[in-house]
């Protein structure tokens, strides 16, 4: 049974692939491949965020500020300096990591739960403050705009391309980093604090990785969003984009791999869709979440998984009556 | 002796929890530690293990003072120890939980041999039918020889298990202790245990000690811990000793 949930999921997953490669190729408008590059974009936040909160149980309200750092660290040098976005992409990433580690890391190392959450958030929030009094480098409250492209004379195809393939980079590094025993670790020390220390487990060590990598991977989607969308202002960090973070893990399914992507995915394309519904946006998906969470508190990874289940249960009992209707007729 | 404190003491606001112990334990012995509930046993394997910092005293493993060495480091230096409430790694299975104790203990580092490592282990505690059992949904045996095989794993030289078998039934009981026996008889460890029940105590230490209001109150002897007037006073509530269960 198992390899057969495996085979479908891996086609699944190929079918999807293929489509979203293929896609700008069949006549896609600018405006659905804008959409799609959001979504790339978006899924790498969330994933990188749930390396913290899902597969950690470290509860992080900051990677909307650590992909901020990235995107503004990655823009100015790029805007300012004139740096290629091969290095200022990087850079802006390791600037994050830098920042968020000897800021949060190693404060929050004394912390528990929501004195982790309180700290993080207050690192978030300070950045706005932060930025109207750098103007003369930020943009102030106005932001930066006219963000060099990827390269001279990238359009949205090739922005299409880039955040796709970071995107399916970052998140096989992702899957890999969870497999490690980097990954156990995260695992282990979130399960149980204290079993984990006794067995050799670095609280330490292993609090300042997740950060500094969880920092990393924000800070390079916040440097594809700037150079995909050409503009970032403190509005980035408005309440917002925090909660749409939030809401891709907890309704895709926190603590997997997909479960972040999926969420994405969902709120981003989703609430195109309830545009139509104007004011009523934010409540409808506010709904969706807590009907979701409610239902099934791992998200719709887990309602997914009790579908498969559901389906090989039903395709076996299905051959198990088949089976039956002979024995019966033999009779 | 493996294990050594001095003068070791831990108080938490007014109350001194570990008051002053010193105690010594030999390389290959089994270690019996007994006492009432509250009488600091947990606390003195929190200081050992590096959970507390001790208020006042010291700690020597092999002759290296550990006495401010964080858990994590502790373990990493050979000593392995069990925790008094019996849990897992709940989103993790049975091998995974071992595979923590093989990769972030003593063996760190050292990735090829961990899979056999963690084989061996799991044979030599006879959990190979569970090896990819979900780590939740086992009865409490099951779970505490699981969370023995993760402390083993780590490679330890010295093992301290927090009244491990708290809950069994007699049967289960002998059969924790056999393995325990096999552990320090196959695996050379030394084994520190704290147990309630007296008489399993005395039958498997090598030497004791009881404790009671966080002080020393015994040590020596096993055979002899029933004739010592202060214990059969304090810790068997003043009447004669004659066998049977002390809860
Ligand atoms: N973290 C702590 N904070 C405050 N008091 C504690 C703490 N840990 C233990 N104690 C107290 O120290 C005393 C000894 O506890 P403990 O070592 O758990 O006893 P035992 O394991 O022998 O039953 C008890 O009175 C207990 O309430
Ligand atoms: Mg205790």
């Amino acid at each position: 049974m198992k390899k057969l949930n495996l085979t479908r999921n891996t086609v699944i997953l190929a079918v999807v692939l293929l489509l979203i490669v293929l896609y700008p190729l069949l006549g896609a408008k600018p405006y659905h491949l804008h959409l799609f590059i959001l979504f790339f974009i978006w899924a790498m936040v969330a994933s990188s965020w749930n390396l913290l909160n899902g597969i950690s149980g470290i509860n992080s309200l900051g990677n909307i500020g650590f992909m901020a750092i990235g995107g503004y660290g990655s823009a100015i040098l790029a805007k300012t300096f004139g740096l290629s976005t091969l290095i200022t992409i990087p850079l802006g990433g390791i600037i994050a990591m830098v920042l968020v580690t000897l800021f949060l890391g190693l404060p929050t190392l004394r912390l528990k739960g929501v004195y982790i959450a309180l700290l993080t958030l207050i690192f978030a929030d300070t950045l706005p403050t932060l930025l109207t009094q750098t103007r003369a480098v930020t943009g102030g409250a106005v932001g930066l705009h006219e963000i060099p492209p990827f390269f001279a004379g990238a359009g949205k195809i090739h922005n299409y391309y880039i955040c796709l393939a970071a995107f399916l980079v970052m998140l096989y590094v992702i899957h890999r980093l969870i497999k490690s025993n980097t990954g156990l670790a995260f695992v282990a020390l979130r399960d149980s604090e204290n079993l984990a220390t006794s067995l050799g487990v670095s609280r330490f060590r292993e609090r300042l990785k997740v950060f500094a990598i969880s920092a990393l991977l924000s800070g390079l989607a916040g440097g594809f969003y700037v150079h995909s969308l050409g503009d970032i202002s403190p509005t980035t960090l408005a309440i917002e984009p925090f909660l749409m973070g939030i809401a891709m893990m907890e309704l895709g399914g926190i603590g997997t791999l997909f479960g972040p992507v999926l969420g994405a995915a969902i709120i981003v394309f989703g609430s195109e869709f309830l545009r139509l519904a104007d004011v009523l946006r934010m409540t409808i998906l506010g709904g969706l979440i807590c009907v979701t969470i409610l239902f099934f508190p791992g998200g719709l990874m887990q309602a997914f998984r009790k579908l498969g289940n559901l389906m090989d249960r039903r395709g076996k009992r299905k051959r198990g009556e088949s089976v039956q209707a002979k024995v019966q007729s033999a009779d | 002796m493996i294990l050594e404190t001095q003068g070791l003491t831990k108080t938490f606001g007014k109350l001194a929890a570990v008051n002053n112990i010193s105690f010594g334990v030999d390389e290959g012995e089994i270690f019996g530690i007994a006492g009432p509930n509250g009488a600091g046993k947990s606390t003195l394997f929190n200081m050992v293990a590096g959970f507390y910092p001790p208020t006042s005293g010291k700690v020597f493993f092999r002759q290296e003072d550990i006495t401010h060495l964080s858990a994590d480091k502790t373990c990493r230096k050979g000593i392995a120890r069990t925790f008094q409430i019996p849990s897992t790694f709940h989103t993790l299975d049975v091998y995974d939980n071992i595979r923590i104790g093989a990769t972030f203990g003593r063996m760190a580092g050292d990735h090829r041999k961990i899979d056999d490592w963690i084989d061996e282990i799991i044979d030599f505690l006879g959990l190979d039918d569970k090896k990819h059992h979900s780590s939740v949904n086992l009865d409490l045996y099951s779970t505490k020889v699981v969370l023995l095989a993760a402390a083993l794993a780590t490679d330890c030289r010295l093992l301290m298990l927090d009244e491990p078998m708290a809950g069994f039934t007699m049967a289960e009981i002998e059969s924790y202790l056999s393995l325990v026996r096999k552990i320090r008889k196959e695996m050379n460890i030394t084994v520190i245990i704290i147990e309630h029940l007296l008489d399993i105590l005395i039958d498997v230490s090598d030497r004791m000690m009881i404790i009671n209001n966080g002080e020393l109150l015994y040590l020596g002897d096993p055979e002899k811990v029933t004739e010592d007037r202060r214990v059969v006073e304090v810790y068997l509530g003043g009447k004669d000793y004659k066998g049977g269960h002390n809860v």
